[in-house]
């Protein structure tokens, strides 16, 4: 059992590994740009967009990826598109 | 209305009234009862940590759900505000079956090793094999939810 465990893990991780799209370093934001030209603060964004204060921290240091809701969300508040806010390499 | 007041708005749309979620409800409420029966029983000690474990819990959940709070409160309090603290719990909860099903298939093979009694051997067997059984269904499930 402990073995089936074992190469199923291995398999995943190997099928993982090789189907990995893009990172978050691949995605880059201007939500602070934006935020700053609006001269809002990060809490108040938050609030707009319905989520903490933290989330938005993390989506402008690139340490999360928002969700196409949140995005589209934060796109909208902006008064732009997602692409216009979001940057994917590619 | 200003943009502040509509945020406000927005959450307290999304938080209900009720000081905690549904799952520390639950939480609170199993633990409390928990530990009525155990002092019905005569179990003192159990009902003592059952009661303190509820009021902790629920404390805690209070506590999580202050504007203020931090995001590893409310994901260590089960309160969470936005998709990115269910993402982290998410996570945070895989890391814990991952450990569980390697703890689990090491306590089995501990206890065949040193022939432990019949009681604990059996424990230990249906222990990893319902995590396996948990994780083969939930992969199923999640696979097919897309």
């Amino acid at each position: 059992m402990t073995s089936m465990l074992y190469i199923s893990v291995s398999c995943q991780a190997s099928f993982t590994s090789r189907v990995r799209g893009p990172t978050v370093e691949d995605v880059r934001s201007r939500v602070k740009e934006l935020r700053t030209e609006q001269g809002i603060s990060q809490q108040a964004l938050a609030t707009a967009v319905g989520v903490s204060r933290q989330t938005i921290n993390a989506i402008e240091t690139g340490r999360y990826d928002p969700s196409l809701t949140l995005a589209v969300h934060l796109a909208r508040h902006f008064g732009s598109t997602v692409e216009e806010v979001f940057d994917v390499d590619g | 209305m200003s943009m502040d007041d509509a945020g406000e708005s927005a959450e307290s749309a999304r938080r209900p009234n009720w000081p905690m979620s549904p799952v520390n409800t639950v939480l609170v409420a199993v633990m409390t009862v928990g530990s009525l029966v155990c002092f019905v029983l005569g179990q003192s000690i159990a009902g003592t940590a059952l009661l303190l474990g509820g009021i902790g819990g629920g404390l805690g959940a209070i506590f999580a759900r202050r504007g203020s709070s931090g995001d590893l409160e409310r994901v260590n309090a089960l309160e969470y505000a936005d998709e990115r603290d269910r993402a982290a719990a998410v996570k945070g909860l895989a890391a814990v079956g991952a450990v569980a099903m390697v703890l689990g298939a090491g306590q089995l093979i501990l206890h065949v090793i040193i022939r432990a009694d019949p009681i604990s051997r059996w424990s230990s067997i249906v222990l990893f094999l319902a995590l396996t059984a948990c994780w083969f269904v939930a992969n199923w499930y999640y696979v097919r939810k897309g």
